[in-house]
């Protein structure tokens, strides 16, 4: 999380939290729930920005940590476990956003019958301009798609997406430029609608960060 | 690359404050004499702006996400072991458990340890339960199976309610209910709690009758304040308000979870959570 201050548990540094890892690889659930804890306020963050429902974002984050914990005996620590956690979080949430319907199961088993709500052509007619922008992300190419979400749902700046992703970070500023502009360019005229007339602060000669805690 | 060809691919991290001192100088100096990267750049601060509007998650109990989590992670190996199981006692029904335990592993374990009131499965889901609980001779794995059931029930409450299935979830509700009067003694504050939250959350999504595990938890926890409107109503009706619940309670629940709860009864009332 980038938020350090307001984290409950400060991090002890990477030997505790590599103890914590390799226990819960083992099976020791005590541990995994210690890392649960660590990490649960930054999936549920991503997995709500991305869905704008708390039962749907504690769904995903369910099925994120359930992923970390099968995956967890192959993890290695060549690189932050946050990186890890992050791109399945994205992946997952992307998913999840892409098979929206009124509830998200996780069985695979039961699925609802299509209704007409789940139809993304049918979302953006009523207008919900927050939920066509997660479905656009959602279905940008998968490139682009993954550093959109790191930046939009989970608010990584340009250089952590860089090093999530392993990818230089003129590479991420051009995937996000691209990916915003096609982005930009789906949404059309339901970006403008929403602002009748620009605000003072979004002025050109006035940038302001997207990012929260970017400098 | 042309200084236009330049900026148009530098817009974005332009928007977003991201280049250095120089790139962000040599982009600025181009946008102000390009009208076209100057509407790029416009379009993608409105942009920005819906993207900013997207709203941050409220607060979450990690708790009560860590009772559902753990109920659902893949089990130990020694979870479904016959264990402490006496064969000599009860011959003929060692014997019938094993063939359902190798009938429910055989067909899909997993597959119906997950599903939901209105799947063809669940019936063996509840046998599989049933089992479970069968061969869980301690007390304490007792009640570990039955806290996880608990959980799974409310879980199902919701689902159902989420799909319009009204008798379903309230079926699931009425198991949780009696659940929860057979856990609730030994249950800690923060597992009460954290229960709560999740009744609450069912409630925000149906109007399906939830009052009288509320009203028991409620009566656990030593409330004396009159919190919410429903939970007020089933109060200490449930008659196990009181007593008999402070042997190894502990506080078993997550530590650190930016909420407080009053401990044991009597203590004044229960801060809830916002």
């Amino acid at each position: 999380m980038r938020e350090p201050a307001a984290n409950p548990e400060p991090f002890e540094g990477d030997a505790e939290e590599r103890r914590l890892i390799d226990r819960s690889a083992q099976g020791d659930q005590d541990a995994f729930r210690q890392l649960v804890q660590r990490y649960h306020r930054l999936v549920i963050s991503v997995a709500f920005r991305a869905l704008g429902d708390m039962g749907r974002a504690e769904d995903v984050a369910q099925e994120v940590f359930l992923k970390v914990y099968r995956g967890l005996p192959g993890y290695r620590h060549e690189k932050p476990f946050v990186h890890w956690l992050h791109r399945v979080a994205g992946n997952a949430v992307t998913d999840a956003v892409r098979r929206v319907k009124p509830i998200i199961s996780l069985d695979g088993l039961e699925q609802p019958p299509p209704s007409r709500e789940a139809d993304p052509q049918d979302m953006v007619a009523r207008h919900d301009l927050q939920r066509a922008v997660r479905h656009e992300i959602a279905k940008l190419p998968p490139h682009y798609r993954d550093a959109v979400a790191l930046q939009v749902f989970a608010e990584l700046s340009y250089e952590e997406i860089a090093r999530t992703l392993e990818i230089p970070l003129g590479t991420v500023m051009s995937r996000l430029n691209s990916a915003k502009r096609l982005l930009r360019d789906r949404l059309g005229p339901l970006v403008a609608e929403s602002q009748p007339s620009m605000p003072p602060n979004t002025r050109p000669d006035r940038a302001v960060p997207f990012h929260r805690g970017q400098r | 690359m042309s200084t236009h060809g330049m900026a148009l691919d530098r817009l974005a991290p332009y928007a977003d404050d991201a280049l250095s001192l120089e790139e962000r100088a040599a982009v600025q100096r181009h946008v102000q004499g390009c009208a076209r990267c100057m509407l790029e750049l416009k379009r993608l601060l409105e942009l920005n702006a819906v993207l900013r509007a997207l709203a941050p998650a409220p607060p979450a109990s990690s708790a009560a996400f860590w009772l559902r989590l753990r109920a659902r992670l893949p089990r130990p190996a020694s979870f479904l072991r016959v264990g402490g199981f006496r064969p000599g006692r009860r011959p003929a029904l060692a014997f019938a458990l094993a063939c359902v335990l190798a009938l429910t592993l055989g067909t899909g374990a997993f597959a119906a340890g997950t599903s939901l009131p209105d799947s063809p499965l669940y019936p063996l889901k509840r046998m599989e339960e049933r089992l479970q609980l069968d061969l869980a001779f301690a007390p304490q794995a007792r009640f570990q199976i039955e806290v996880q059931l608990a959980n799974e029930r409310l879980r199902e409450a919701r689902a159902m309610s989420g799909l319009g299935k009204t008798m379903l979830a309230a079926a699931s509700l009425r198991d949780f209910n009696q659940l929860l009067s057979r856990i609730a003694p030994r249950l800690s504050n923060d597992d009460l709690a954290a229960f709560q939250l999740q009744l609450t959350a069912l409630q925000q999504v149906s109007n399906v009758h939830r009052d009288d595990a509320s009203g028991l938890i409620a009566s656990q926890l030593g409330l004396s304040g009159e919190p919410t409107p429903s939970t007020a109503q089933a109060g200490d009706s449930q008659g196990l308000g009181n007593g008999g619940t402070d042997d190894g309670q502990g506080n078993g629940g997550v530590p650190g979870d930016g909420h407080a709860y009053g401990k044991g009864h009597g203590k004044g009332p229960v801060q809830k959570p916002n």
